[in-house]
């Protein structure tokens, strides 16, 4: 099996090589030709008399100065998928090649592809011991004064390469780290914002012997650390002159020596400082992301300090006494957020639980970080939805790397509130004045008797009748947001779930069932916002399977309403949600067909989960609280044609009477001691 | 040929791991759990009952049998000894996170409990009243169950407790206190499911019982005919063993028959239980295999015996020589297997007072984190994906462009300084 398929590469590459550069027909351009080879992988496992031809025609295009930028696609090609044996015999010789192409006069991109590639042969050249001593010796020393000193056009791709170079030969390029600090320093400095720079000032501490145990690199990443944590306090109290509060945390060490601090006198002052935070910040993800041989000593105290400090203050606290300034810096409030909590999610990546102790701290950080940019939707994106989406993200990351250690049980209540107020699928209900909805409700009572299947959806209908059905409607808004904060309540639910308060769970229950049902009715193509997102969708199945496997001490699982929302939920037009409703009807079939007898049994039931088909009107969940034999209903107000989980008890004592009147009910565990007592009664 | 992966086929998948109280061979052995046969041992001291446990994979630690010190040693270097940690007193039992990032001993009465990293004893936790016997943590090292002298079994949640330190003023409470053993809890089980696993306490009342941590309810009490000195679990709570006092090692079917509150296990009574009779004294350390075929016990009469479960046989004897105290089995750690393997785990000695000042003696912040940054993923692949911007090769069709333009520029001044010249510099010279 294996012969033939060679023999036949090896025809395809030798017909196609003729073609291209020997006959050079023009049936074959270049870039026919590399994605030729590339797709059928024409120059993988090709021994040495092979690939002599094309290697031999690369060297000869790469020598020419007019054949350069092809030579280097061929190139890179040849890299990507060439044999040990090639790249061992050729490695040298390629070296050379891109160094002089490196020296020589070239257009930009040339030198940027160059550069690129550079990086990709020193990548595998540590490989190789002959190849290796070889550019330990006389190549790092050559290459990187030209790397250093070449044009800003492709200072980037230069970039890459020093970084490769300091991963893979540290100890050569020790004498030119000075020299790279102040570059890269000056173009921090100078507001440059690509990720490279940001990857080679952490690699800086790698730079150069690391001495006994890499000691020395532990000390250079502590004086980095160090000098962006004083620069970010530099900065940030800068920021902060006008309105800080004297909380202002000291810091002792010496800011960086590249970056001349941002005064009165600035032009532009405020746009400048928010510039330099951003760029600090991302130097300290660097510091915190780039991997590093010797043990770094992270001052995470100091670190979470600053992100506390920068947090402190937000846009309402500028705004409630502005001056222009304050105005100016006000509108990059948002962002200084953001950039800093990026920040504090490479932290928690890095540390993880070792940040326990100060875990109470972040979850309320996080949980302020929500109430002051909280705002009412009106179905188009928030006013602060990249703020929240990120602090739900930095939530998820935070949970996830602690798992139940987490501590959001601390803030439980308002991360709840505020991600169902996210959550909630938008309605055009929301202006309705209270006189409209009690209207809307005697409409739910009076309305048609008729089957279910006939009123699907009249009740939103009806309901916005009379409210103008001209909008601009974003069917897409907040979607991000919104999966952010589902993901984050997923987690929540699945680390720390049972550990909720009963009113907690029960209104994110509730929250789930009730935007799943209302999802199930809406007339296809017209979904509520931003739920046209399949996406979002998902999030919506899985907090739902995250509420039926967690198990808490006095809230059952809504299993059976579960069972009933995921094999709707097989018929989505999409691919994603409907899989994913596959995945959680095994897991609900798990749960409902024990593998094995239970030492515990559910949750005895003592609220069920009813909902209530009466008149076909809009759904509606309601908890029957039954204790000592009194019912209470909640009942359920109509706010964003939904239901508010602060919504008041009313006691009904038709509640049961009601459900005898052909409604369905759903039960939220297994009680059926509970049911052989409402029997009774009944 | 077709190529094979590589397996290093003879490494075992799990190893055991055990001590005895006199030290005298070594401290403790790393064993091949198929074939009996020893494939490290570690020497010096001896370990003291329920105190020996690997740190992150790389350090083997167990406290002193007779002193206040924990003894570190690095997997690989099997003679050396590497650390001696000292501590406030003789430690009783020893545990440790997972991922090792702490640590938590029992001191007498007290629980200790270390941040790795930095050392930093970081609370002492004094909710018993008489010593600790027993501490162990859930799956996910977000609690740890404490069992003591004083009949008491405790659930601690590591955040809340670990939350305390920056508010001296509260004081860390257990999330559950289990009282209803009579007598002092000798051991504790803590099944799979992190905070909602199930926990197994056995005592010297002649009882196991089985708690949910969620509910904080008392599932299951098993009455046996005499003291319980250890218990386990297999790895799908299928069964419990507990050892016994005399010698006996029962394995109780939980789902084997009828459920009951109450259980009542005795000698005579075959139904769901099977004895395994073989020590000649008390057994006091069990462990079970990862696929939940063999059951590890060791005793009092200087011997690990490894039974097979489902038919009972002891299929093999370790000698040892005093009371074994520890037997662990845990997933082969790559440090046994190859020994050039460093230890990275960043192990700082821990310290014998609370954590106050931020500044210690020698300036240096206490608080600093030192930690391995680990390598990056992604890296690769995102700059394979950017390697030429451009692909079609235009780069001088492109620069043509812009040379073309710069062309047309300079052959427009190139004209206006020719007419120049020749207006002014050229006329001058004739006139």
């Amino acid at each position: 099996m294996a012969a033939p398929m060679e023999s036949m590469i090896e025809k395809l590459l030798n017909n196609s090589f003729q073609k291209y550069a020997v006959q050079r027909s023009g049936d074959l351009q270049l870039q026919s030709f590399v994605k030729v080879i590339e797709t059928n992988k024409l120059l993988l496992k090709r021994d040495d008399e092979g690939s002599n031809d094309i290697v031999g025609y690369i060297h000869q295009c790469l020598n020419n100065s007019k054949q350069r930028y092809e030579g280097l696609i061929l190139l890179g090609v040849l890299v990507k998928q060439s044999s040990t044996a090639i790249f061992q015999k050729n490695a040298v010789t390629w070296l050379k090649l891109l160094l002089n192409i490196l020296q020589s006069h070239c257009p930009p991109p040339v030198h940027q592809a160059c550069c690129k590639l550079l990086s990709q042969v020193i990548d595998h050249s540590d490989s190789f011991s002959d190849v290796s001593r070889e550019v330990t010796s006389t190549f790092i020393p050559q290459l990187l004064p030209l790397l250093l000193t070449c044009e800003p056009g492709c200072l980037s791709a230069a970039l890459t390469c020093v970084s490769m170079c300091i991963r893979k030969y540290p100890g050569p390029v020790g004498p030119f780290k000075a020299k790279l600090q102040t570059l890269v320093e000056q173009k921090l400095a100078n507001g440059k914002n690509y990720e490279e720079l940001y990857e080679c000032f952490a690699l800086l501490a790698s730079c150069g012997s690391g001495g006994n145990l890499g000691i020395k690199h532990t000390e250079a990443w502590s004086e980095l650390a160090e000098g962006v944590l004083a620069s970010l306090h530099e900065t940030l109290s800068c920021m902060y002159s006008d309105v800080d509060m004297g909380s202002g945390s000291s810091c002792t060490g010496k800011p960086l020596a590249g970056l001349p601090p941002i005064d009165f006198s600035h032009n532009d002052r405020v746009v400048a400082l928010f510039k330099r935070w951003c760029s600090l910040t991302k130097c300290m993800q660097a510091l915190l992301r780039e991997d590093f041989n010797a043990v770094a000593r992270v001052p995470a105290d100091d670190i979470l300090n600053i992100i506390f400090h920068c947090l402190s203050v937000n846009t309402n606290m500028l705004m409630s006494r502005p001056t222009s300034e304050r105005s100016l810096l006000a509108s990059f409030s948002q962002d200084v957020h953001i950039h800093a909590l990026y920040l504090l999610q490479q932290l928690i990546t890095l540390c993880g639980r070792n940040l326990i102790p100060q875990g109470v701290m972040i979850v309320s950080v996080l949980t302020q970080e929500l109430s002051w940019s909280h705002s009412e939707g009106d179905g188009h994106d928030q006013h602060y939805g990249c703020l929240r989406e990120v602090v739900f993200e930095t939530l998820t990351v935070w949970i996830k790397a602690l798992d139940a250690c987490s501590s959001v049980k601390s803030g439980e209540t308002t991360l709840v509130k505020e991600i169902i107020h996210d959550c909630l699928p938008y309605t055009y209900t929301l202006k309705m004045t209270s006189g409209l909805s009690t209207g809307s409700k005697t409409d739910k009572m009076t309305s048609g008797q008729g089957s279910r299947k006939g009123h699907k959806g009249k009740g939103y209908h009806e309901i916005s009748q009379g409210i103008s059905t001209q909008r601009k409607s974003q069917p897409l808004a907040n979607h991000s947001l919104v999966k952010a904060a589902l993901e984050a309540l997923y987690w929540m639910l699945t680390t720390s779930g049972w550990e909720f308060s009963q009113k907690s769970l029960q209104s994110v229950q509730e929250f789930v069932i009730r935007s799943l049902l209302a999802l199930h009715q809406a007339p296809l193509g017209s979904l509520p916002a931003p739920y046209a997102d399949p996406s979002c969708r998902r999030g919506l199945y899985r907090v739902l399977s995250a509420c039926v496997t967690s198990t808490h001490a006095n809230v059952p699982p809504p299993v059976q309403v579960a069972l009933g929302l995921f094999s709707a939920g097989l018929r989505d037009k999409h691919a994603d949600v409907s899989s994913y409703c596959m995945e959680a009807m095994r897991l609900c079939e798990v749960l409902i067909h024990h593998r094995v007898p239970c030492l515990k049994g559910p949750v005895v039931c003592e609220n069920l989960i009813q909902i209530s088909g009466q008149n076909d009107q809009e759904p509606i969940v309601s908890h029957v609280i039954n204790k000592s034999g009194n019912q209470a209903h909640i009942s359920l107000e109509t706010k964003n044609g939904y239901s508010d989980a602060s919504s008041e008890f009313t006691r009904n004592e038709e509640a049961i009477a009601g459900r005898t009147a052909g409604n369905i009910t759903y039960n939220g565990g297994f009680s059926e001691r509970e049911i052989r007592k409402e029997k009774g009664k009944e | 040929m077709i190529g094979v992966p590589k397996f290093n086929m003879a490494a075992p998948i799990e190893v055991l791991i055990t001590s005895d109280v006199s030290g005298q061979l070594w401290n403790s052995c790393i064993w091949d759990l198929n074939s009996g046969a020893s494939l490290s041992c570690y020497k010096g001291d001896a370990t003291n009952h329920r105190s020996l446990c690997i740190l992150g994979g790389q350090y083997l630690l167990g406290a002193s049998c007779t002193k206040p010190l924990i003894n570190v040693w690095a997997l690989q270097r099997r003679e050396q000894h590497q650390l001696k940690m000292i501590c406030a007193g003789k430690v009783n039992s020893l545990t440790v996170t997972h991922d090792g990032t702490y640590c938590v001993a029992a001191v007498a009465e007290n629980i200790h409990i270390w941040q790795v990293c930095t050392g930093n004893l970081l609370v002492v936790l004094t909710r018993h009243y008489q010593a600790v016997n027993v501490i162990r943590f859930t799956d996910n090292g977000s609690h740890f169950v404490s069992g003591g002298e004083d009949n008491l079994v405790m659930v601690w949640p590591l955040a809340s407790v670990l939350t305390c330190i920056h508010n001296p003023s509260v004081k860390p409470e257990p999330l559950r206190i289990w009282s209803s053993h009579s007598l002092p809890v000798t051991d504790v089980h803590v099944g799979r499911g992190g905070a909602q696993s199930r926990v197994v306490s056995s005592s010297l009342d002649q009882t196991c019982k089985i708690w949910d941590i969620v509910s904080g309810d008392l599932l299951q009490t098993i009455l046996f005919p005499g003291s319980v000195l250890s218990v386990t679990m297999d790895a799908a709570e299928l069964r419990v063993f507990a050892g016994s006092s005399s010698g006996h090692v029962y394995c109780v079917h939980l789902y084997g028959q009828p459920i009951k509150f109450e259980r009542h296990v005795e000698d005579q009574d075959p139904e769901g239980v099977i004895c395994y009779k073989g020590h000649s004294k008390q057994v006091t350390c069990l462990c079970v295999s990862m696929d939940g075929s063999k059951l590890v016990s060791g005793s009092h009469d200087s011997s690990v015996k490894i039974w097979d479960i489902f038919s009972g046989q002891c299929i093999r004897t370790l000698p040892h020589k005093g009371h074994v105290t520890n037997t662990v089995i845990v997933p082969t750690p790559q440090a046994v297997l190859d020994p050039a393997v460093k230890p990275t785990l960043p192990l700082q000695s821990f310290k014998r007072h609370l954590v106050s000042e931020r500044r210690d003696d020698t300036g240096a912040d206490s608080r600093v984190l030192s930690l391995r940054i680990p390598s990056s993923l992604g890296r690769e692949q995102k700059f394979e994906e950017n390697l030429f911007d451009n692909q079609d090769g235009s780069v001088e069709m492109g620069t043509s462009e812009a040379s073309k333009e710069e062309l047309k520029r300079l052959k427009v001044i190139n004209r206006e300084l020719y007419t120049f010249a020749v207006d002014n510099i050229l006329n001058k010279q004739v006139t």
